[in-house]
């Protein structure tokens, strides 16, 4: 396998009396796709949280691949985890309601030069930009068949098109990292299968990894090339998709005794 | 009769021009950004004292008079001014344009650094925090001699008093309102139709995903208010010279309600709305102000109507378009043209 890209070193998190991470670590390799599989409560959106800077964890270190080196993200603020080229999706996905598709997508750049107020007010300085950006996201929406729906807000489109757009703005930036919270939740098992196709499209064709949470592990087996097991906040198992799923400490995490 | 026609609507205008500033700032804080400001009067009436004090001590210093033996709030004070505005054009013009200048920047950066402790909270806490920054200033105002106590100052010189005839001194001052309240739009107008923009709404529609996708989420918001504080805060010193006097009372939080209610009849995050909600609300205002005082007959006290009339006209407005009169328009950046384009080959 190739080098990681993420390595989570003993993190902990506590709220209060609660453990809800306990020295967990695991690694994920460039360009694979990585599960995250636990029952409800055992720490996997919190790890998320850590890992995108919205919490500080109380223990451990968080390392980020830049460039051949790593870089320590553990306790940076949100947006500088993004800017390092991290990109995350929601467990109730968060499209912005009143902006269309297309205005989704274009929102996602970082740094754009329409976006400081001095430049805003000027159109010539910015519109080049933007035309760029525009044409960008267009293709991006072309290439993945979904044009269109470019001029509909989220609240118009399916709920299968609106993880994937959530998904697919991160393509906006040069993000390289992309955690998914639980992508399949709500879908129906053909839409589940056709989404986790979309994924292991996009890892080959622009060279992305990916960090999946989910429940529904049966579907996800065929997709992932290596699951980590979170129970309680500790790491219960690790190991390839089938190997895991004999493990008999999973089965009784997952249906008890 | 033709005669006061006129004078009613410059006045009008004047009063109209200036609520749009307000009203068009507070809306692209409010309804683009989604900064719960309840303390819109907090930084009008900062600008309004800061044009005041620089347009009277600053001005009498400049005319070779000392402010403190006969300050302006006092009458000595305000014979001192009347003279000088009546006689020295040139000095009260310029003053009156460094009082501008001033209120821009030092209410600016009052809003500036005034979001860097309460932004960072949720937005119903600064919408109460804002609001009580309000109050804080105008007991601060009540309390200080300097600024003429709960009297407040008078004598503040309209920048176009030299001109003998007061109907043409007041169409000049309202030309210059509506100069500004026509920049005021034009930037907002911009603003909202820039990448800044598009990203002030996101900020808005969904702060935490806002700063998942690298948005600097405060900093953004404290560059607005910045912007908007400081059009505010000339707003406030344009209002000041135009009543020539500023006190307290004039700065309750009323006046930020008002200002709410223009925008939300208006329309939130459409400036063009506020724009008509603050010419309805700024009509009726001097349509009353004219009435009030002799109208009769009412089984109630006419100082009641204006709430009355306010408040059916929102209720009303909110019944048949939930969204204000003009809602929010999409973002007009070149990718809806691209976009159109597109699907107009097929």
């Amino acid at each position: 396998m190739s080098d990681p890209i993420l390595i989570v070193k003993n993190i902990s998190k506590y709220f209060g009396g609660i453990k809800a991470l306990e020295k967990v670590s695991l690694s994920v390799p460039e360009n694979s796709i990585i599960g995250l599989i636990g029952p409800n409560g055992s720490g996997k959106t919190t790890l998320f949280n850590v890992v995108t800077g919205f919490y500080v964890p109380d223990g451990g270190e968080v390392y980020f691949k830049v460039n051949d080196d790593y870089v320590r993200i553990d306790g940076l603020n949100p947006h500088e985890v993004f800017k390092m080229g991290i990109v995350r999706t929601f467990q109730i996905p968060r499209l912005f309601p009143s902006l269309t598709v297309l205005e989704n997508m274009l929102v996602t750049p970082i740094n754009q030069i329409g976006e400081k107020l001095i430049n805003s007010i000027r159109f010539r300085v910015w519109n080049k930009e933007e035309e760029m950006l525009a044409r960008k996201a267009l293709d991006i929406l072309k290439e993945f068949g979904k044009l269109d729906i470019a001029d509909k807000r989220p609240s118009e489109i399916s709920v299968a098109d609106v993880k994937l757009i959530e998904t697919l703005r991160g393509l906006m930036t040069p993000a390289r990292l992309y955690l998914l919270d639980e992508p399949l939740a709500g879908l129906d098992i053909p839409t589940a299968y056709k989404l986790l196709e979309f994924v292991k499209d996009l890892r080959a064709r622009y060279k992305l990894t990916f960090l999946i949470v989910e429940h529904r592990i049966d579907l996800l087996l065929g997709a992932v090339d290596y699951v980590y097991v979170l129970h309680n906040g500790k790491l219960l198992s690790s190991g390839k998709p089938e190997e895991v799923m004999k493990d008999p400490r999973v089965i009784k995490a997952y249906v008890g005794e | 009769m033709i005669l006061d026609i006129i004078s009613f609507i410059t006045a009008w205008l004047t009063y109209f021009a200036i609520y749009s500033i307000v009203a068009i700032t507070l809306n692209l804080e409010a309804g683009t950004a989604g900064i719960v400001n309840f303390g819109k009067v907090a930084f009008f009436g900062l600008g309004a004292y800061i044009g005041a004090i620089i347009n009277t001590y600053l001005l009498l210093m400049a005319a070779g008079v000392d402010p403190y033996k006969c300050p302006p709030y006092t009458s000595e004070g305000v014979i001192e001014l009347t003279r000088i505005a009546a006689s020295e054009p040139g000095l009260v013009i310029g003053i009156f344009i460094l009082s501008l200048v001033l209120s821009f920047l030092i209410t600016g950066l009052f809003g500036y650094f005034l979001t860097y402790p309460i932004i960072r909270v949720g937005s119903g806490f600064v919408g109460f925090a804002l609001l009580s920054v309000g109050e804080v200033l105008r007991a601060i105002y009540i309390n200080t001699e300097f600024v003429g106590g709960i009297h407040g100052m008078l004598g503040i010189p309209q920048p176009f008093t030299w001109i003998r005839n007061p109907l043409i001194s007041d169409l000049c001052y309202m030309v210059l309102t509506v100069f500004f309240f026509i920049l005021t739009y034009m930037l907002a107008h911009r603003i909202i139709n820039s990448p800044l923009g598009r990203s002030l709404r996101a900020i808005r529609d969904d702060d935490i995903a806002a700063l998942c996708l690298g948005k600097d989420v405060p900093r953004m918001k404290s560059k607005i208010l910045f912007i908007s504080s400081g059009l505010t805060g000339v707003a406030g010193a344009l209002y000041a010279s135009y009543f020539s006097s500023v006190n307290p009372q004039m700065f309750v939080i009323l006046i930020t309600f008002n200002i709410w209610a223009m925008i939300i009849i208006g329309g939130l995050g459409n400036p063009l709305g506020s724009v008509l909600g603050a010419l309805i609300l700024s009509l009726i205002e001097r349509i009353l102000a004219f009435i009030t005082p002799i109208i009769g007959g009412l089984p109630f006290s006419p100082d009641y109507l204006r709430p009355i009339i306010i408040g059916t006209l929102m209720v009303t407005v909110l019944i048949k378009y939930p969204r204000g009169m003009l809602p929010e328009k999409p973002i007009k950046t070149p990718a809806m043209e691209l976009l159109k384009s597109i699907s107009r080959r097929g």
